[in-house]
């Protein structure tokens, strides 16, 4: 639908306000603004269902009916013709009666609802909207009491499990077309639409051939939902939050809590760096979080999750969440008291104490900024060590370290914003959301270098196909008299020749991580050459800085590096510390802890790793402990409490100060306030690190034959994804995505096996042949379903090279 | 992939002749379900698929467009589609007699003759109320379709004539008084 | 007596009116040839405004203030689109003049073209309309096989393409912003308005909608002038128009009389009431109030059918036997709008689905008084401007003048618990 825009050009007057009088009342408006808007602004509520003012009004519902003084009469009556307030842009001198001053007015109001109320088939005490739901709230403020109406109402099979995470119930729906309209205007996932027409409309996905599975659909009426395609789209819950009634619903939520007996508490989502305000909400009754839902924050998510921020929390409530420590006794892991687990540790860290032995520690990317703080703390004061590190993927080396400074706003408002070696909807989805809106909305300039046609290339101006390192003249000629351009830095494409070289081009640049707490582990200086607030170890001052403020001096020798410590976890490291740190699909990864020494697991839950520790320790999950998380533009929010930890669980940080304290080293801090003062002091004003040296990047080469390409899937096998249900069954199976004419040449066809081999190993998937990757380049995602392209990687060669082969 | 295709290659190249006609793709669209509606007999699944692609749309998305229109078919009618008028002027001059003899002589409305040769629809005014009972076969005008001349027509069809001699046959009729009276 | 006064039907008589040959031979191509190599645009749609020309597709705006209204500095391009979905019930004269002057309407879409500044215009042809399709086409490849379409037309510096698009079959993209939205490959669901499409139309630019007939009289105008045209008709609604007739009539067909013409002389014209006698007419198509026989007098113009109750709407006159019950007719027809109701704004497609469904236990003798009350309120409820465009106001039309003129019919109804007029049929 392409309707109305409330354009500012459209008033074209160069005044910045127009005044208009509703019910009596003035109100400043913003030219070109409608005036259910500009009403709700001046303190006047025009109730609407279809209006939602992130998207182009349709004026469907009618329920915004009002009086605009000189609108053409109703012939044969002395009324005006009523307008619709969300279709209406303001004009100077508008003088408007809604419901509160206008019999006409409220009586189409009413005559609406009672319309509107005809079919809806009134089971609101089995809705989960019944308490949330506006259609409700209307009836009971303006609506009749009961129907006036007997014949029969619509009716459908109800309700139809539209995608593992969405069920639908068509006869409850109103027709607002707001979800239609998010899937067209706002995330480009046209999967559901409107079918049919007039009274017989529904909303629906690209439902099965009527011949094929018998169903009476030429005659138009109820089908039974047998659905070709799933509503199969990262942004799919928005659909639901948006939904004025109960058509829509959460699979995950459905029946399991009522609206007034839940608790929300406002936080951010942490499954990336997107920065997303949540609401978690908390049935009273259990204490279980019962749903995520999206809080409102103009300056990140808008009103908007992805479907992992907002499905993908059921790890916090599984059962395979770690709810004391262990300790390994004779192959066997028993159960043990914390104050076990400190003596363990103690026991196990006196040579390390000593400096007889060396530690390392190695975070994961989920955890909140007081965690890395903490934890690099620990390892430099209570481990005497620099071996801590978080970049259990390609991340940056201190050289390449860009600090934050970018935000949405200068994205969205750049006159060229230049997109390197990221597929952002699979890595930042808010962010993507947010770029693409504008880019379809407002024309936003968007040039990409990626390999393949990702997410944002319909919307690109420019696409050049490099794999992750190239600069392409053609972009950096581009960039060459924008005025505010930006390039954004995705985590594979972070080398210090590639940050220099785009810095080279005057862009700001940002740095896209991937994992929420990657800019927080940064700035934390949990990575083995940087120090708290963005210094550099090596950098006599910043470490001078560093020991100043803790009174102890920074540990001169050089730390370790992820690969590092798993190549030394079975000599050098008397013990290998996991925090929150999953290895199972790092390269190398199990190998390493299958002959590491002495293992400690801090986690939430269950991992691989588990498998192969000593030690493990209970950690809380975001949702059960305060903190902050730095976002991509560097934002750092607060996270709250929603719940208690199950069992004996702990924040990950006040693990960490504890054992400092037992072990006879305090880190000075245990509370997270105390954590987060200190963090705070460090970063104050510190957001700049050196330009990192300018030597002309080697742009990978294609000619040697087929190269690797390999990134992370939204949905993929990471640890916590695993106990959604609903976002598992929706995870694709793996594949190998494979240029037209590289496939030809290999007698590869489109959904055949291949065999795919590099130096490290070699994995058979199904391959998918098509022109959107380029030729020479081989595209795998890291891990789906235990398979992958961490199989055929190694450290030092992210894009190894190929030998593909048909298999029969 | 070209082989798992339903619509023919001939399809495809008339599909850029008429896409190339719109300042913007997508209005082919309808177009396009016409003419592949043309080819296959119906908006099969593998159609909405296929007239997507071409327009870069979603599977759900055209589906939602091609069941709007009426003329969209997302079951296969027979090889013979009669579509009667039975608005007002139609009504007035026996569309619902002419409907009960289409009933008995096809069966219910929208469900094909076992032989796959009739199938037959109520349809909305089509604009010939001058012949009322309007009615069309394939889309090809039908004057004062009587209850006589409906069976007769039915069985026509069944008996394998040839369509436009028993069009030409019943357009010879001049008024709904000659056509009654035979 | 009146008389047909045949103008855009004037070629109906001719043999084979469509072809290329028989339209030239008869003054084809001289009013745009006249517009383009005489007159500036400005002068055109000066010229259509004097004469008085409104749009015969039921809103009756006037045809040369909708081509005045078109942006002169928009950067954009601008569209001519012609409306050939007739598919009013009732309504058949636009098919005519599709079928047989095809290239009548290529002039007058040509001369609208020209005076808006338009590269390309679309016909936007029911897509049941098999005779007219293949019509429009031929005659569309004939014009530009003599350069009356394409590049630098008739040698001079205007270019303009057309292009013929078929619909598929939904009434409501005869309502303008419905085509527009379904010729741009949507569903067809209007648009609000404002933004009217000469603002903001096809593609979101300046976009002419008009009707075939006021397409193809544009054209006579700008050949004969604008003094010519004022012959006939009335002060406000001046020329002549066709009039579609059909029902309980001796021969129904298609006339052109001046507009003022009285509904009994346009039956006249049509052999008369048939012999099952005037029960009831609709003067524009079924979407217009109905009248008594006792309105035969009012006259087929704008202000006319206003004075009597009604509107002109499609011109189309619809003629109610006395033998046809009146509560089955109007059920007929409230199947017909929640059929053909695009469903996107609540009034129409709740209303429309519940009035059928009254409607249809009073024809069969399931209602009781209440439900003639629900009828009402529904009825009221959809209509009085509450919905997005105007099928709601369309549908509640038969309803609600029904239950003025007629209501001891629905009250029978409910009385004897069944269709009288069902039972006086089982009874003989
Ligand atoms: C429900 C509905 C159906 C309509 N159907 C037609 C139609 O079939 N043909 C037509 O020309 N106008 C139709 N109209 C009117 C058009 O919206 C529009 O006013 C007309 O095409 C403008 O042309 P004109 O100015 O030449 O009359 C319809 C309007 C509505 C609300
Ligand atoms: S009045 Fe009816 S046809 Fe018009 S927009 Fe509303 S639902 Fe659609
Ligand atoms: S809110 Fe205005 S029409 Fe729905």
């Amino acid at each position: 639908m392409t309707d109305v825009k409330a354009t500012p050009e459209r008033s074209g007057g160069a005044k910045d306000t127009v005044t208009i009088t509703v019910d009596g009342k003035q109100i400043e408006a913003k030219p070109g603004e409608l005036l259910i808007q500009a009403a709700e602004e001046g303190g006047v509520y025009i109730p609407r269902f279809c209006w939602h003012k992130r998207m182009d009004p349709v004026g469907a519902c009618r329920m915004c009916l009002v009086d605009v003084e000189g609108s053409p009469p109703i012939p044969g009556t002395q009324s005006r013709r009523p307008q619709t307030a969300c279709t209406t842009v303001v004009r100077e001198g508008m003088v408007v009666h809604t419901q509160f001053t206008s019999d006409e007015a409220n009586e189409a109001q009413k005559t609406i609802l009672e319309l509107l109320l005809i079919n809806h088939p009134l089971d609101c005490p089995i809705c989960d909207r019944g308490g949330e739901c506006p259609l409700q709230d209307q009836t009971q403020d303006y609506g009749p009491a009961e129907s006036r109406y007997t014949q029969q109402k619509r009716r459908y099979v109800k309700p139809v499990p539209i995608s593992p995470l969405i069920n639908l119930d068509r006869e409850r729906c109103i027709l607002c077309y707001r979800c239609t309209r998010f899937c067209e205007e706002l995330s480009g996932d046209v999967l559901i639409s409107t079918m049919q027409r007039g009274p017989e409309a529904f909303i629906f996905p690209f439902y099965k051939d009527p011949e094929t599975n018998g169903h009476d659909a030429a005659v138009r009426g109820p089908l039974s939902g047998d659905i070709n395609e799933t509503f199969d789209s990262y942004f799919s819950g928005n659909t639901v939050q948006i939904c004025p009634v109960g058509a829509l619903t959460s699979t995950g939520y459905r029946f399991k809590a009522r609206p007034w007996d839940m608790q929300n508490t406002e936080s951010v989502c942490n499954l990336c760096a997107s920065g997303c305000s949540i609401y978690a909400g908390v049935r009273v009754q259990d204490g279980n979080v019962a749903r995520i839902n999206a809080a409102t924050n103009e300056d990140t998510n808008e009103e908007w999750l992805c479907d992992k921020g907002r499905y993908g929390n059921e790890y916090i409530s599984s059962s395979e969440r770690i709810t004391q420590p262990w300790l390994r006794r004779d192959d066997a892991l028993v159960p043990i008291t914390w104050d076990e687990a400190f003596r363990e540790l103690a026991d196990k860290l006196a040579p390390v104490l000593a400096g007889d032995s060396d530690a390392g520690m190695i975070v994961g990317g989920h955890l909140c900024d007081e965690d890395y703080y903490a934890a690099q703390k620990f390892a430099r004061v209570v481990l005497r060590t620099n071996n801590i590190d978080f970049r259990t993927e390609p991340g940056p080396s201190a050289d390449a370290v860009v600090a934050p400074g970018v935000t949405y706003d200068d994205v969205l408002g750049s006159d060229l914003v230049v997109v390197v070696g990221t597929d952002l909807r699979e890595e930042l989805p808010l962010l993507f959301l947010r770029m693409r809106i504008a880019a379809s909305k407002r024309g936003l300039p968007i040039a990409l270098v990626h390999p393949r046609a990702v997410s944002l290339s319909e919307h690109a101006q420019l696409h050049v196909r490099a794999l992750p390192g190239a600069v392409p003249q053609e972009i950096t000629q581009a960039l060459r008299g924008k005025e505010r351009p930006i390039v954004l830095l995705g985590s594979r494409a972070c080398s210090s020749e590639a940050v220099a070289a785009w810095n080279a081009t005057g862009a700001r640049i940002a740095w896209l991580p991937r994992r929420a707490g990657v800019t927080g582990a940064l700035a934390s200086g949990a990575h083995p050459d940087l120090l708290p607030g963005w210094r550099r170890i090596t950098d006599d001052g910043d470490a001078a800085d560093i020991a100043n403020a803790w009174h102890v001096p920074v540990p001169a020798k050089a730390g370790l590096d992820v690969p590092g410590m798993l190549a030394a976890a079975s000599s050098d490291l008397g013990v290998l510390w996991l925090v929150g740190a999953d290895l199972s699909d790092v390269p190398g990864g199990n190998e390493a802890l299958d002959k590491a020494r002495y293992v400690v697991v801090q986690d939430v839950q269950n991992c691989s790793a588990v498998d192969h520790a000593d030690l493990i320790l209970p950690a809380a999950t975001f949702v059960e402990r305060d903190g902050t998380l730095t976002d991509w533009e560097g934002r750092r929010q607060q996270v709250n409490a929603a719940v208690d930890p199950p069992g004996s669980a702990r924040a990950d940080y006040a693990i960490l100060a504890e054992a400092a304290r037992r072990l006879g080293r305090p880190i000075g801090c245990r509370t997270h306030v105390q954590v987060k003062d200190e963090l705070d002091g460090l970063l104050d004003g510190r957001t700049s690190i050196g330009a990192a040296t300018q030597r002309a990047p080697e742009p990978p080469r294609n000619s040697d034959g087929l190269r690797l390409l390999t990134y992370r899937l939204l949905y993929d096998d990471g640890a916590r994804l695993r106990a959604s249900e609903g976002i598992r069954e929706l995870t694709p199976r793996p594949f190998a995505e494979i240029n037209t004419a590289d496939a030809e040449r290999l007698h590869v066809t489109d959904g055949a096996n291949v065999k795919i081999a590099s130096a490290r190993g070699s994995i058979t998937v199904s391959a998918k042949v098509t022109d959107k990757i380029a030729e020479g380049v081989v595209f795998v995602p890291w891990s789906q379903w235990g398979v992958g392209g961490h199989q055929l990687v190694s450290w030092d060669d992210q894009n190894p090279t190929l030998v593909v082969e048909a298999v029969s | 992939m070209t082989d798992t295709r339903v619509l023919s290659e001939d399809f495809y190249t008339r599909a850029k002749q008429i896409v190339a006609r719109y300042p913007v793709a997508r209005s082919a669209l309808i177009m396009l379900l016409h003419d592949a509606q043309d080819e296959v007999g119906y908006v099969d699944d593998d159609v909405i698929r296929e007239v997507g692609s071409v327009l870069g749309l979603t599977p759900a998305d055209v589906e939602g467009v091609a069941t709007f229109y009426t003329m969209f078919k997302r079951r296969h009618p027979g090889k013979f589609l009669i579509s009667l008028c039975t608005n007002m002027s139609c009504t007035i001059n026996g569309a619902d007699e002419t409907a009960a003899a289409l009933r008995d002589a096809v069966g219910p409305e929208h469900e094909t003759t076992s032989d796959g040769v009739c199938s037959w629809e109520s349809v909305e005014c089509l604009a010939t109320c001058h012949w009322a009972v309007a009615a069309q076969v394939n889309y090809l005008d039908i004057p004062y379709l009587t209850p006589d001349r409906a069976t007769k027509l039915v069985s026509d069809l069944k008996a394998g004539r040839d369509l436009d001699e028993i069009l030409s046959e019943l357009r010879a009729a001049k008024s709904l008084q000659e056509a009654k009276s035979g | 007596m009146a008389e047909e006064t045949l103008v855009v039907l004037k070629r109906r008589e001719m043999s084979e009116p469509w072809s290329f040959q028989t339209f030239v031979d008869s003054g084809g191509y001289q009013a745009i040839r006249k517009a383009v190599t005489e007159m500036t645009p400005e002068e055109v749609i000066k010229l259509v405004q004097d004469s008085g020309l409104r749009g015969r597709g039921g809103a009756g705006m006037g045809t040369g203030l909708k081509w005045s209204l078109i942006p002169k500095d928009s950067p954009k391009a601008r569209y001519v689109v012609c409306n050939g979905d007739e598919g009013e019930p009732g309504a058949f004269h636009d098919r005519e003049l599709m079928e047989t002057d095809p290239h009548a309407l290529i002039e007058g879409m040509l001369c609208a073209a020209y005076a808006i500044g338009a590269r390309h215009c679309f016909i936007y042809c029911r897509g049941e309309f098999i005779l007219a399709r293949d019509r429009l086409a031929k005659a569309i490849q004939e014009a530009y096989d003599n350069n009356y379409l394409g590049e630098n037309i008739m040698g001079t510096t205007f270019s303009c393409d057309m292009v013929l698009h078929r619909g598929a079959g939904a009434y409501i993209c005869g309502e303008e912003t419905a085509l527009l939205e379904s010729l741009e490959g949507y569903r067809g669901m209007p648009r609000p308005r404002p933004p009217f499409p000469v603002t903001e139309g096809l593609y979101a630019s300046p976009t002419v909608v008009n009707n075939v007939q006021s397409l193809q009289a544009a054209g006579q105008v700008i050949l004969n002038g604008a003094e010519w045209y004022r012959r006939w008709g009335t002060e406000k609604s001046p020329g002549t128009l066709v009039c579609s007739v059909s029902g309980a009539v001796n021969n129904p067909r298609n006339v052109e009389v001046p507009l003022g013409t009285s509904v009994a002389d346009v039956l006249e014209l049509c052999g008369g009431v048939d012999d099952r006698g005037l029960k009831a007419f609709a003067p524009g198509g079924w979407s217009t109030p109905m009248l008594p026989p006792d309105k035969l007098d009012a006259t087929m113009d704008y202000e006319g059918m206003v004075a009597a109750g009604s509107v002109l709407g499609a011109s189309s006159i619809i003629a109610v036997p006395n033998d046809m019950c009146i509560v089955r007719a109007v059920w007929r027809g409230s199947k017909f709008y929640s059929h053909e109701s695009c469903g996107k704004c609540t009034p129409c497609r709740e209303g429309t689905y519940w009035v059928e469904r009254i409607l249809e236990d009073i024809e069969h003798g399931r209602a009781d008084e209440r439900d003639l009350e629900r009828l009402e309120a529904v009825n009221n409820g959809m209509s009085g401007f509450k919905s997005l465009c105007a099928l709601a106001e369309f549908a509640a039309g038969p309803v609600g003048s029904s239950i003025v003129h007629f209501r001891e019919e629905y009250e029978e109804h409910i009385r004897l618990k069944a269709c009288p007029h069902q039972m006086q049929a089982v009874a003989s």
